[in-house]
């Protein structure tokens, strides 16, 4: 049925779309590409199409489409795994599916553990071994504050013997640093995160996850040159990008907190937007709770300042020329955290989620 | 008092781990032995001012065993015995780095002679001192790490000789090609006299740097510097643009591509400190946003690694990139001042790179929003041309929702943008910033139905069957019914659906290929309680089809048709079809044809 022009097309097409950043524009034109490849009735353009589509997706802030186009491919790979190169693309790919799971709260954690396993189940049958299930376990568990299993799987992801499938050296150690905040071991985690902040280990998004992590717990440990330092040089590498959005949030309270309120003002106007589009619960909630704190403490000083913020059209309290009441946005945006706060609980089953946002927010405000 | 004591380093090792991983390949070993040179020269020039360097670089064929010797000499300030137990048989240490003013030397790493031992095994060092009058010193190293110094009975003239004998299987290195090769390569703009020489051919390798007339601040000669880009880089650039920056003395040229480059290549400038190449591949000395030209410039106070391929990102490199952003900028908006014509061309080609400039930079926003094109539903025009109808910006956020509406759109001449492209939407809504009086709104298109004309109380009784029928079938593939007027008249009905939607309807496929385990994952992300939209069907009263619909009174008949029309809307819309909406439009097919079988009587006489 396709004939050679088709597949030049796609081939075009995709081509067009792996010359650009990742961003919402790569990934609107690799859904294309996958639309046409569906069209063309050939499944090894279908696979094609959708892995070039899950890769742009999770780094451009659009993971739930990776997830969509990842359940298809699975699917696919089950009916028929000799239409794949080797098994590495499709598992390297599920460790992203287990990842970023957690952020979507309608997605139960008996139903992440079942993907685990299995996660794990096809990995031993292609001869790899488990520490990337570890990993992925152990931040699993850390995220919905399940501490005490965080701890184990945190053990015996160290017990493991790393292969291809881990994830790269620099990712790993951002990891465990996380986890480690997670479980209170400040002093560790600081330890752990110290060749990733100086540049020693580098990967395409380390250090600029790691400055944002490393924000709060200098300022906290008394180390605020430092935090300052990743605050400029951090937020320099991640703004107006699309798969940083909770990042750009906790660069957001950063800048709150230090009194940095014209740059705060400028990263708020920036990328609410994207968070009024982002379609991933955990980054919604990460910039929206840190714009409340924003409009807070805009409204403690002075009320003209908090009233006339660039704020796009599309939230209901905003009139067609941009004015708002700040009080009305307030509330809009704390509708918005609550109802988030309350999924993420209710997913968790604890209050770890809602207590972390109240925390940051108290001390942000607190100055 | 502890007693201290050193490590013991296998020094072999370390040059082998030096030599072998440091550097890029064994070229490099020309530029270290150059930069040495030059070094030299600068130093000496601090106490003799008037001082003509000269350097050479000569090939001795050999007389035994085939292997060619490697000698280059330089007029510069030279070792002294002292100098060269201290500096030479410790490796990190420089005479360059400590002792002298660090402002001459772009040598830094006393790594640098260790690189030729990637293609020799011995380097003999023969210097005599422009300080004092010491002796001349010779001085041997191997590459097993021990050395030995002599001093020598011969007087010479100050300045420095080192002998390379080449290594076996290194041959190509100490070839003349090869040699004068890489001393351009590396050197062509170095201010000192480079000279490569075999018995009688003699080559000397300087060339005028494309910058030298730049510092003067003079009108650079463009069409001088475009046909020296044409040799250089092959390509035909539109313009040569000067640009400097005070921190790192920086100074060079921006040539500017000549078609438009996609924001993800990688930077590719070529890069001189003090006059010798560190790379032609730089990446990081001009901002992001500057993809659209390629430069070539020369700095003389920024940091290069230890390598001297890159330079360190540190913060005087921060703040030259951003000087050398800004010089850019300055052209940019100037041009908009003084050259319209000149600044449409260019924007005709590289408008994404200042879309993407004017997004974060709001006074570049202010100087050039009005120039850049967008597309719309009225073909592509300026946003000073979208303005200018009315003082209002309306745009469709995500490519495929506003090509589901251009057509209806152009139709009734509402103006929508379409912001579905990298940096539209950051530029519309930063409007404001521009100014404040202006109204900007997402459009979602399955809203656009609002504006279409309303039908007529007497219309809407007409078409009440119609639309209650149209609700029930539509039900099921979870879509909404709406009806009105609108043109293009021959569109019978439009179906439109905002991201949210699309993405609905996207999982809703996806579940019917999915295993079980991810059908729960997908139940997981359909379950969002934001996800409340679905997509829409809107018929259009207008069209003759849709007038003899509303009149049918076969209640299944209108089902089917409004079952088919569906489906077809979507076709229109090249939408991938569910399993159910392909049953409909398999069954549906083959009962038309049934159908007209039956009304054109089964038999050709009626």
């Amino acid at each position: 049925m396709a004939d050679q022009n088709d597949y030049e097309k796609l081939g075009d097409m995709l081509t067009n779309a792996g010359m650009l950043e990742h961003s919402p524009a790569k990934v609107a034109m690799l859904e294309q590409a996958v639309r046409f490849a569906d069209s063309l009735d050939d499944v090894e353009a279908s696979i094609e199409a959708r892995l070039d589509l899950i890769d742009a997706a999770t780094f451009s802030g659009a993971q739930e489409k990776t997830l969509v186009a990842f359940s298809w491919v699975l699917g696919e790979y089950d009916k028929n795994p000799d239409l794949f190169l080797n098994d590495f693309d499709v598992l390297w790919r599920y460790k992203w599916v287990l990842d970023n799971c957690v952020k979507f709260p309608e997605i139960s954690i008996e139903k992440i553990l079942e993907l685990c396993e299995d996660f794990k189940t096809r990995v031993l049958a292609s001869g790899f071994g488990l520490n990337s299930l570890y990993d992925s376990l152990t931040s699993t568990f850390a995220f919905v504050g399940h501490l005490e299993k965080a701890a184990e799987n945190l053990k015996l992801w160290k017990e493991t013997q790393r292969d291809e499938l881990s994830d790269c050296p620099a990712c790993e150690l951002h990891t465990m640093a996380s986890v480690l905040l997670d479980l209170d071991r400040t002093e560790d985690a600081l330890t752990t995160m110290r060749p990733l902040l100086a540049n020693e280990m580098t990967c395409s998004n380390k250090p600029q996850h790691t400055y944002a992590m490393a924000l709060m717990p200098l300022y906290l440990n008394g180390q605020v040159n430092e935090a300052d330092k990743y605050s400029e040089v951090g937020y320099e590498m991640t703004h107006g990008d699309h798969q940083y959005l909770d990042t750009n949030g906790d660069h957001l309270n950063y800048m709150i907190l230090r009194g940095n309120l014209s740059k705060a003002i400028q990263n708020m106007e920036r990328h609410l937007p994207m968070a009024i589009k982002s379609m991933i619960p955990w980054d919604r909630l990460i910039y929206f709770s840190a714009c409340r704190s924003l409009l807070d403490e805009l409204c403690n000083r002075d009320q003209e300042q908090a009233g006339s913020l660039r704020i796009p059209h599309s939230i209901e309290c905003v009139a067609t020329d941009g004015t708002y009441d700040p009080q009305e946005l307030r509330q809009w945006i704390d509708v918005e955290v609550s109802d988030l706060c309350s999924r993420f609980d209710r997913r968790n089953g604890n209050n770890s989620i809602s207590n972390q946002i109240d925390q940051t927010a108290k001390l942000v405000l607190n100055h | 008092m502890a007693n201290e004591k050193s490590f013991q380093v296998n020094l072999r090792g370390i040059i082998e781990l030096l030599s072998g991983h440091l550097y890029s390949g064994p070229n490099v070993y020309i530029r270290e032995l150059l930069q040495n040179c030059v070094d030299a020269i600068s130093a000496r020039r601090i106490a003799q001012p008037d001082l003509v360097g000269e350097v050479s670089l000569e090939l001795i064929a050999s007389n035994e065993n085939n292997l060619p010797t490697l000698i280059v000499t330089d007029n510069g300030i030279g070792l002294n015995e002292d100098e060269v137990h201290q500096f030479l048989a410790t490796i990190g240490q420089s005479s360059k780095r400590e002792t002298m003013d660090r402002d001459t030397f772009i040598g830094q790493f006393g790594i640098g002679l260790l690189s030729a031992f990637m293609v020799c095994n011995e380097i003999v060092l023969i210097s005599k001192s422009a300080k004092d009058n010491s002796s001349p010193v010779k001085w041997t190293g191997y590459a097993n790490g021990t050395y030995k110094v002599e001093t020598l009975d011969f007087d010479m003239d100050p300045g420095s000789q080192v002998y390379l004998r080449c290594k076996p299987g290194c041959h190509e290195f100490f070839e003349f090609d090869f040699i004068s090769h890489c001393a351009s390569f590396y050197g062509e703009f170095l201010p000192e006299s480079i000279k490569v020489v075999e018995k009688e051919n003699a080559v000397v390798i300087n060339k005028e740097p494309p910058w030298s007339n730049l510092i003067e601040g003079n009108e650079p000669d463009v069409e001088q510097l475009l046909d020296w880009a044409k040799d250089e880089f092959e390509i035909s650039f539109l313009d040569a643009v000067p640009i400097q920056s005070e921190i790192g003395d920086v100074n060079g040229i921006a040539f500017l591509m000549p078609s438009s480059q996609t924001s993800g290549s990688r930077r590719s400038d070529r890069v001189y400190l003090k006059g010798m190449l560190v790379s032609r591949a730089v990446d990081n000395l001009l901002p992001d946003w500057a993809f659209f030209v390629r430069c070539v410039l020369n700095a003389k106070d920024l940091s290069p690694t230890a390598s001297r391929e890159a330079f360190h990102d540190d913060q005087a490199l921060s703040l030259a990139r951003a000087e050398l952003g800004a010089a850019l900028r300055d052209w940019l908006v100037d041009l908009s001042k003084n050259n319209s014509e000149k600044l449409q061309a260019i924007i005709s080609v590289h408008y994404r790179a200042m879309k993407a400039l004017a997004v974060d930079d709001d006074e570049f926003f202010r100087l050039m929003i009005d120039w850049l094109p967008f597309e719309t539903t009225l073909g592509h025009l300026t946003m000073g041309e979208i303005r200018a109808q009315k003082n209002e910006v309306r745009y469709v956020p995500n490519i495929d929702q506003f090509r589901q509406i251009a057509a209806v759109a152009n139709s009734q001449e509402i103006c929508l943008i379409n912001a579905g492209y990298s940096f539209d939407q950051e530029l519309i809504e930063k409007m404001p910033v521009f100014d404040r009086n202006i109204s900007i709104n997402a459009v979602d298109p399955s809203e656009l139905a609002h504006e279409f004309g309303d039908l007529t109380l007497k219309e809407r009784e007409q078409a009440t069957t119609f639309i209650r029928t149209a609700d029930a079938v539509l039900q099921p593939f979870k879509c909404q019914a709406e009806i009105r007027k609108f043109k293009p008249v021959d569109v019978a009905a439009l179906f439109t659906s905002n991201e949210q939607s699309s993405f609905f309807r996207s999982v809703e496929q996806t579940r019917e290929v999915a295993n079980d385990l991810f059908s729960g994952v997908l139940d997981g992300l359909s379950n969002d309680p934001g996800l409340s939209s679905w997509p829409q069907l809107c018929f259009n009263f207008a069209n003759p089809l849709i007038q003899k619909m509303v009149k049918i009174t076969d209640e299944n008949l209108l089902q089917r048709s409004i079952e088919l029309l569906y489906v077809q809307s979507l076709l229109q819309g090249h939408y991938p079809l569910k399993s159910n909406e392909q049953r409909v439009l398999n069954e549906g097919l083959l009962n038309i044809i049934d159908l007209c079988l039956e009304a054109g009587g089964g038999s050709p006489d009626g």
